[in-house]
């Protein structure tokens, strides 16, 4: 701890911090040095976080990764190089010091035949190779859907595994969300919160809350002991279906959950007072 | 493989290779082959940044993947006032790759490296153009083992693990002010020993 407490702190310093932080989701600045320090103080901070992962050993992606890339750029991934193999070379004539012109027209006369057939048999295997390749583009368009659909199945799995887990563990808390504004009154939404004993997993299931303003979303906060408010997240909602939320974390020491509404994409923290409050929780045994 | 931007160009003795904001400009102009240069300078650091976040080398090559995707899709945003092309990349690949650590609920994983095992199917590249990547990486091994251990595991903890310093004082049972002034003065320290550094990136 003797090293912890040495050396002088000035703003930049802070300022570096903070920026380490607000990389980070879910955070609430914790100091405002940033106000104080100016555009070089904060570039050269963020320079410094990008040297970070200099410290780790380079580690090559496999050989395909490149060519996948770049097939996905081009939005092709077959190449169409078989198509430009084939070509041939005739062979060339050959001089003698006979009488060359009886058998140089037939001969000549045979390579145009030869030429004409070999023409004919090489248009028709690209045909036939293009054909092949379309066929195999399709097949490819085919494979990379259904393992975009086996992705989206994947992490529809590993949210509904959360959600049962937090669902079905035993000693799980509750919490209503209520309208705290009165247009909401007429016809309250039912927003509730389940928290896992383990007070990290947590699920919240809204209905009837309808869709948010134009150009805005709800953010859902956690509030801690300490007075911070954390985001955990944007989302927005539809009457007449339900919207889910799920997540492994929650800041510790929370007492209390509310809803704001905010810009598209979020906000640092809330700027104007909650929609939905709640800080009764309810443990079910 | 990673450099910064002119200055470094020159101080590597390769005044013909491109800078890489000129490749970030020729991406803009959608040339395919300036995405195929910056892979070829960031891919193995970017790909190492992602395994040591996701622990996976599958998930890092998605990362990867989607990153330069980003990059090609995205490469009009990048302001070259407010950050070096590496670090822009860095920060896009650490983004997606904390997003993903958490969207699979495995963020409580401990990050030391000491835990870290890579496959032995991926190896480091080798060659001239990693010249720059080795010299940077061992500045900053050389600085990262100069830091007392308890600096260096929440600076870890904070990039590599995406933990706020809150959720650092609650995973490992410190103060959260302790934490704070730990990280303060593990940056700060980073921010001097690396001037030079920073100097041919701004």
């Amino acid at each position: 701890m003797s090293q912890d407490q040495k050396a002088t702190v000035t703003p930049e310093d802070r300022l570096a911090v903070d920026l380490l932080d607000r990389l980070n989701p879910c955070v609430v600045p914790v100091s405002d040095a940033s106000e104080d320090a100016g555009a070089v103080a904060l570039r050269s901070s963020l320079e410094v976080i990008g040297l970070l992962p200099y410290e780790l050993d380079p580690m090559a992606p496999s050989p395909s990764a490149k060519e996948r890339l770049m097939a996905s750029l081009s939005g092709e991934g077959t190449s169409r190089q078989a198509v430009e193999e084939g070509q041939f070379a005739a062979p060339a004539a050959r001089t003698g010091a006979g009488d060359w012109t009886r058998w140089a027209l037939p001969l000549a006369a045979g390579l145009v035949l030869a030429l004409l057939g070999l023409s004919g048999w090489q248009r028709l295997h690209m045909e036939r190779q293009r054909g092949e390749i379309a066929q195999l583009s399709g097949h490819l368009r085919e494979v990379n859907l259904e393992s975009g659909e086996l992705a989206r199945y994947r992490q529809e799995l590993v949210e509904a595994q959360a959600k049962l887990s937090v669902l079905a563990a035993s000693g799980v808390e509750v919490c209503s969300l209520h309208p705290m504004e009165d247009r909401l009154a007429a016809a309250p939404p039912t927003v509730t919160l389940f928290v896992a004993p383990d007070h990290q997993h947590w699920y919240l299931r809204v209905d009837g809350l309808g869709p948010s303003p134009k150009d805005r979303a709800y953010q859902l906060w956690f509030i801690t002991d300490e007075g911070s408010q954390v985001s955990a997240g944007t989302f927005d909602s539809r009457l007449g279906s339900r919207t889910e939320l799920t997540s492994a974390t929650m800041p510790g020491g929370t007492v209390a959950v509310s809803v704001t509404v905010e810009p598209l994409g979020g906000s640092p923290e809330p700027s104007g007072p909650p929609l939905l409050y709640g800080d009764e929780v309810m443990r079910i045994l | 493989m990673p450099s910064p931007d002119t200055s470094s160009d020159t101080a590597s003795g390769s005044p013909s290779r491109t800078d890489d904001k000129e490749l970030v400009r020729a991406i803009v102009e959608r040339k395919e082959e300036a995405v195929a240069e910056l892979y070829d300078r960031f891919s193995s650091l970017l790909m190492a940044l992602a395994y040591r976040v996701l622990g996976n080398a599958q998930d890092a090559e998605e990362i990867l993947q989607e990153t330069f995707l980003q990059v090609w899709n995205q490469a009009a945003r990048y302001d070259p006032s407010r950050s070096s092309v590496s670090t822009w990349l860095v920060l896009i690949t650490r983004s997606r790759s904390i997003d993903r650590l958490r969207s699979r609920q495995v963020q409580q994983r401990t990050v030391t490296a000491a835990q870290q095992e890579k496959p032995t199917s991926h190896t480091s590249p080798t060659g001239v153009g990693d010249v720059l990547l080795q010299e940077r990486q061992k500045r900053l091994g050389e600085e990262m083992s100069q830091l007392p251990p308890e600096q260096r595991q929440v600076l870890e903890l904070a990039f590599f693990g995406g933990s706020t310093q809150s959720e650092i004082a609650e995973q490992t049972g410190i103060p959260l002010g302790t934490v704070k002034t730990r990280t303060l003065l593990a940056m700060k320290k980073l921010r001097a020993a690396l001037r030079e550094e920073i100097g041919d990136l701004l």
